[in-house]
């Protein structure tokens, strides 16, 4: 457009140089002024014609073509205070039919954006008060400003996030934030089939992170309630389903240089829990002891890549990795870091050269002591008695996975390839059960070992997105499968239809409705049932207020809209001037000149 | 004048034995009220006051109701009576004197001069005041006897039904339809001498060993009428009548647990029956200490005194006491019981006391005394309470040179003092009797003396080079002594700059030095008796002083064991070279087998209770678990009925499909506080096929080779 502009003003300035210069030339100079004049408006008016000259003006009518849409939230006071400013007879809208106090303002309801679009052109501005409009409702507004009238957000739960699926025995963590803008403390408890597993305070005026967390007790599936109390008044009380599964066990091979009471109690302990566990522990030179443990015999002369085939973890000591040949190192090592195996090794002295000792250097620091060692999530264990404490150096890419209240690391852990390495130099960990920490114990070897194990590649994995499907709202589907068929998914009744991702051949997603609130079945493409949890339309409300306002500031933030709370501001309008004025001016100049020339 | 004179007496005379006659129902209604409020409080606990009040009302009431006013006629004609004197006239007082003809006038002059105020009261009156005075002290003595005579098995009999009934009403019951009536007679064992009670409720408790009695009367004839006890046993009830409409059947009580009552096929639901076990006797042993040392000059006795309780009753309790003697291999035990002289059987709570003469036992210093006490309630259970000990103190080992002789000794002389300073002392004692007071005396000082030049010779070890700074503890009695010679000293310590610390200037640690300075306080304390000429208090202090050295000694002493042994030499050329290659590998396979986990039955259970609670199909292996978990409550119920039983009501209606939402949250509650904890141990895990991370960690593998 500028480019346009400099164009026609380059032209005419040449024009009018040239038509000057012709009346300068002109023999007859009677009336040269006037010409000259009237040569001037002529060009002026020719270049107006092809220029889009724009005036600004304040719009005196501006408010009769404005309207008030109300949305969920919205605080009364702020709108009466609104019309009242403003004069009385703007339109009110709704978006939501069955919102709550609306009826006093006389708000019609808008069933269809486009179709209300198509009726309402005057219209250009709206005035929108509450929590604002979803993604969907708010492009269908592009044609409008908006004014968005924001409002406060009441007490509730913000946002939360948990695992909707866990394995037996694992810690459920349920984070989130809860806004309290009251004056009194709100406590949130997590409960399941009426008994209270946990809770937290939420102080008074804040808008606090919190975190609940317990071992569910069931199998399969239930529903917590998480509950906001103030005082004796429930303030909110949500639903958290929560499946729990049971993993399938490991199979475990054990390298020992010397018969050892640890490896005797894991042993034990695994064993009786149904895991395949297989020990061979060197008793003298090239004589070793064989375990099979719920497995029936293989030889175990030589470690082999098809001997480790059928395991999913190695614990060894770094004596009997020492002591294995060359190729039989190097079979474990391909094993771990090709076919994702894990490996636990558990060092018990600073000299140590093979192929993962680099990624943790140990280090002495004193003899006998009583460590408090703790997990990454902060859980303590029971003080242990170490013998030597050999502590283990972090270095770029290892994650600690154990350690003591000094920081110290004794149980570390990294990827080599494709498979993962921990590394302990807790040798009496069965002090802990034989103390009668069975409970800790568990937790110390079910943390290495679910650590270092690889995950199990499953052939088709469902996920369901949001993570909190509501009723009679879009839900995505989607599966991942490595399946060539061409998979049909089903909830319930109802088939789901899926569309193959076009980048990622594995991905399928399809769209559901879920009608009723509660656990929904759907069927998987082996047969099995996979469950996910469908809301009512009034659970976890703040959060969809919360995304809808966020939604709401985000569009007028990228379509430069006005985001406000308090005064309007006079609109200021680019008009257009009439071009008819610019031609009458010319054809009055050229003409003029026509007439003078023939006088 | 005269006229009024006569009436006057006889209108006094009408007062006076009327407000007598009130008296004497005043004070018989205050008995009877007395009695009344009495027995009222006593039983049925009823509040004094409004007691009180009621009985005020009550005297006031009766004495209106029933005490007649004596009329003006009435006293006149017990003076006609009672007084032949008057002759018949004294009617005639009453009546005024001018209405009176001649005759009559005489008459009154006559019978006037004869009649006076001085008159006695009736004998009917007297009688009443007199028996409303015996009532009275009777209703006194009987209100005072039922405050003071403990509560008799009748009291008892309401007290505890009351109670019953209120442990039995926590849980509503129906009873079954056909049943028009059911009694249940609760008899406890004689033991307890708690009365029989009888009830018409199903859901009963009992005390331990109860029989209880049920007498069921149906609405029609039935054929058989069973109660089915924990889901295991089963009672027949046997009819007594022709119409086969009235059910009787016995049961003792041996555990707690549930029933229900099964007329023809019908099942009620279940009902508790809950056990008050009959609790072992409570023994607290107040007096002595678990471990007591009796030390040198402390009178050889022991007071034991102990509480016991119990919930119906002792029926015997002894105190069991072993002395040991002796050393070493010839330590010898000698076992006896005492019983307690103020114990008598059958009460529930007593305070028993015992002294216990330590000499009497035949005890020598360094023997032992372990005790314990036993009681036995009527239920025979017996409780023992924990050992206790007590040692007499053996001072002769203090005095043996054993130590001295062997060990690593480094003040020997010190030693062989502080010994020399007790021998001294008891031989003093010993003396006293036949020395004069002021040899007596001159020797007792010395020997402070001698104490004192033994405590500077330790004070030495300690760094302190004078009298003022030893026994830091005993300052101000030293300071008295030498406030003149040290004032100076101190000035000069004020401000003078001192490079060693006396305390530090030791070669022992703090530890030895702290036990040196304790033993210096117990010289100091001997000393202070010895120089107050009180040795037999010295003694005690002397002792402690020997003990504390004799330690000192023993921490001192190392051991340093032998050292040369002789051992084959090696041959390093032969060693592990051993042919192993006819040892065989132990292989050791085996096998276990999965047992089904009650936890694991419950957490399914649970998880089926969601699918239930969503109402969804149950498959069967589903329903399996819960009937499973279902038999898991059932066991808990007959154990502690109260906290399972409405859990496993819930669970039985939800298996038959006739639940309410409540009822699965209560399953659920109930199951979920029956397990403790969920089993950590690892498990795989599953992740989505992912190929486009495989691509990836297939082309980082590439470019890195």
């Amino acid at each position: 457009m500028i480019e346009w502009n400099y164009i026609v003003i380059g032209l005419c300035v040449l024009l009018l140089i040239f038509l000057i210069w012709k009346e300068v030339k002109r023999a007859n100079k009677a009336r040269f002024g006037w010409r000259l004049l009237a040569t001037i408006f002529a060009v002026i008016g020719l270049a107006c014609l092809a220029l889009p000259i724009t005036y600004r003006h304040a719009e005196n009518d501006a408010i009769n073509r404005e309207a008030v849409l109300l949305t969920e939230g919205f605080s009364p006071d702020s709108v009466n205070n609104f019309l009242s400013v403003n004069n009385n007879n703007i339109p009110v809208f709704r978006m939501n039919k069955n919102l709550k106090r609306a009826g006093k303002y006389n708000a019609s309801y808008i069933p269809d954006i486009d179709l209300f679009a198509q009726r309402h052109k005057d219209l250009h501005t709206f005035h929108v008060f509450g929590y604002g409009m979803e993604q969907d409702d708010l492009e269908g507004l592009k044609n409008w400003s908006l004014i968005f009238h924001q409002a406060k957000l009441s007490s509730g739960i913000t946002s939360i996030k948990w695992s909707h699926k866990i394995r037996t025995g694992e810690k459920l963590f349920i984070q989130g934030s809860f806004n309290n803008p009251s004056s009194s403390k709100v406590k949130i408890v997590l409960k399941s089939f009426n008994a209270t597993l946990d809770s937290v305070n939420v102080l008074s005026g804040t808008n606090q992170k919190f975190q609940l967390a317990t071992i569910p007790k069931h199998a399969g599936r239930a529903v917590s309630l998480v509950i906001a109390l103030a005082g004796k008044d429930t303030i909110e009380k949500e639903m958290v389903p929560v499946e729990v599964e049971q993993g399938d066990p490991l199979k475990v091979l054990i390298l020992a240089s010397s018969p050892d009471f640890d490896n005797k109690f894991l042993k034990d302990r695994l064993a009786q829990n149904g895991y395949v566990v297989v020990e061979r522990t060197s008793v003298s030179k090239n004589k070793f002891e064989k375990n099979f443990l719920n497995t029936p015999t293989v030889p175990l002369g030589r470690i082999t890549s098809s001997l480790l085939d059928k395991f999913d973890v190695t614990i060894a000591d770094a004596a009997a990795l020492n002591s294995l040949s060359t190729p039989e190192l190097t079979s474990i090592q391909t094993q771990v870091a090709q076919k994702s195996m894990g490996l636990i090794v558990k060092a018990d002295s600073v000299s140590n050269s093979s192929f993962y000792s680099s990624s943790f250097p140990l280090a002495t620091s004193g003899n006998r002591q009583l460590l408090g060692l703790s997990l990454s999530d902060s859980t303590n264990f029971p003080a242990i008695n170490v013998e030597s404490v050999l502590s283990i150096r972090s270095m770029p890419g290892t994650q600690p996975l154990v350690a003591d209240k000094q920081n110290r690391v004794f149980v570390n852990s990294s990827l080599f390839g494709s498979g993962k390495i921990v590394l302990t130099t807790l040798a009496n960990t069965f002090s802990w059960a034989l103390a009668g920490y069975q409970n800790d114990y568990d937790k110390f070897w079910t943390e290495l070992l679910n650590k270092v194990s690889a995950k199990q590649v499953a052939d088709e994995a469902w996920t369901i997105s949001p993570a909190l499907p509501k009723i009679n709202k879009r839900v995505q589907v989607q599966v991942h499968t490595n399946s060539a068929k061409v998979p049909q998914g089903q909830v319930g009744e109802a088939a789901v239809y899926l569309k193959q991702n076009p980048d990622l051949p594995y991905q399928w997603d399809g769209i559901f409705y879920p009608t009723k609130a509660g656990w929904q079945v759907g069927i998987q493409l082996s047969g099995k049932p996979f469950y996910w949890y469908a809301y009512d339309k009034s659970d976890w409300k703040m959060i969809g207020e919360k995304e809808r306002l966020e939604a709401t500031v985000r569009y007028l933030f990228d379509h430069n809209n006005i985001l406000r709370k308090g005064e309007k501001e006079a609109r200021m309008i680019d008009r257009e001037i009439n071009k008819l004025i610019f031609l009458l001016l010319f054809l009055f100049c050229a003409g003029y000149m026509w007439f003078e020339n023939k006088v | 004048m005269d006229e009024l004179r006569s009436t006057n007496i006889i209108e006094t005379l009408q007062k006076k034995w009327n407000r007598q006659n009130l008296d004497a129902y005043l004070i018989l209604g205050i008995a009877i009220s007395i009695f009344a409020s009495a027995i009222f409080i006593r039983l049925f606990h009823a509040n004094f006051l409004i007691v009180t009040k009621i009985s005020i009302v009550a005297i006031a009431g009766m004495i209106s109701l029933f005490v007649k006013k004596i009329k003006e006629n009435d006293v006149v004609k017990f003076l006609n009576e009672a007084f032949p004197d008057l002759e018949e006239s004294s009617h005639l007082l009453l009546k005024s004197y001018a209405s009176l003809n001649q005759l009559e006038k005489l008459q009154v002059i006559k019978v006037e001069n004869r009649i006076d105020d001085r008159i006695s009261r009736p004998p009917v009156l007297r009688r009443r005041f007199k028996n409303a005075g015996i009532l009275l002290a009777i209703a006194l003595i009987l209100s005072f006897g039922v405050f003071v005579i403990p509560l008799n098995s009748s009291s008892k009999f309401l007290k505890t039904s009351a109670a019953s009934v209120f442990a039995t009403q926590n849980k509503p019951e129906t009873k079954p339809a056909q049943v028009e009536d059911a009694q249940i007679r609760i008899t406890p064992p004689a033991y307890t001498r708690k009365a029989v009670r009888e009830q018409d409720r199903f859901n009963v408790v009992a005390e331990q060993d109860a029989e209880l009695k049920w007498a069921i009367s149906t609405t029609s004839a039935v054929k058989e009428v069973q109660l089915l006890f924990n889901d295991e046993s089963i009672v027949r009830l046997q009819p007594v009548d022709r119409d086969k409409t009235k059910w009787i059947g016995r049961k003792p009580v041996r555990t707690s647990g549930f029933y229900q009552v099964k007329i023809d096929n019908n099942l009620s639901e279940l009902y508790q029956v809950e056990m008050i076990r009959d609790q072992p006797p409570v023994i607290v042993v107040q007096s002595p200490k678990p471990n007591t040392i009796i030390q040198y000059g402390q009178p050889k006795k022991i007071l034991i005194n102990v509480s016991i309780s119990d919930d119906y009753g002792i029926e015997n309790t002894f105190i069991n006491a072993t002395t040991a003697s002796g050393s070493g291999e010839a330590v010898k035990f000698k076992e006896q019981q005492i019983s307690f002289s103020n114990f008598s059987a059958g009460g529930q709570k007593y305070q028993l006391q015992k002294q216990i003469d330590l000499a009497a036992l035949g005890m020598q210093p360094g023997d032992e005394l372990y005790f314990y006490v036993n009681a036995r309630d009527n239920y025979h259970q017996e409780k023992r309470s924990d050992v206790y000990i007590v040692r007499m103190e053996d001072t002769a080992q203090l005095m043996s040179m054993d130590g001295l002789v062997s060990g690593v000794d480094l003040k020997p002389e010190f030693f062989r003092s502080q010994r020399q300073i007790i021998i001294e002392t008891e031989q003093l004692l010993k003396d006293r009797d036949t020395i004069c007071v002021e040899s007596f005396n001159k020797k007792s000082s010395d020997l402070g003396v001698d104490q004192k030049l033994l405590r500077l010779r330790y004070g030495r070890f300690l760094g302190e080079e004078n009298e003022t700074e030893i026994g830091g503890g005993h300052d101000d009695h030293k300071g008295e002594q030498n406030a003149v010679e040290t004032k100076g000293e101190d000035i000069l310590n004020q401000y003078s700059h001192k490079h060693d610390n006396a305390e530090d200037a030791t070669f022992f640690d703090a530890k030895t030095k702290k036990q040196l300075l304790a033993t210096l306080s117990e010289m100091w304390t001997a000393e202070l008796q010895l120089r107050t000429l009180k040795p037999k208090e010295a003694l005690p202090f002397e002792y402690k002083a020997l003990r504390l050295l004799k330690d000192l000694q023993q921490q001192t002493r190392a051991y340093v064991g032998k050292t040369s042994t002789k051992t084959t030499p090696l041959k390093p050329e032969i060693r592990l070279t051993g042919d192993l290659s006819k040892v065989t590998e132990p292989v050791i396979q085996q096998g276990f087998q999965q047992k089904a986990d009650p936890v694991t039955t419950l957490r399914k259970a649970l998880g089926i209770l969601e699918m239930v609670r969503n109402r969804e199909v149950l498959q069967r292996s589903s329903v399996e678990i819960l009937e499973q978990a279902s038999m898991q409550l059932s066991a808990r119920a007959a154990q502690e009925p109260a906290a399972y039983l409405a859990s496993l009501e819930a669970l039985r209606r939800i298996l038959k499909s006739s639940f309410k939402p409540r009822d699965v949250s209560l399953a659920g509650t109930t199951l979920q506080r029956m397990i403790r904890s969920v089993i950590n141990i690892p498990q795989r895990s599953k992740t989505a096929p992912d190929k486009l991370s495989q691509r990836y960690f297939m082309n980082l593998n590439r470019r890195n080779d």
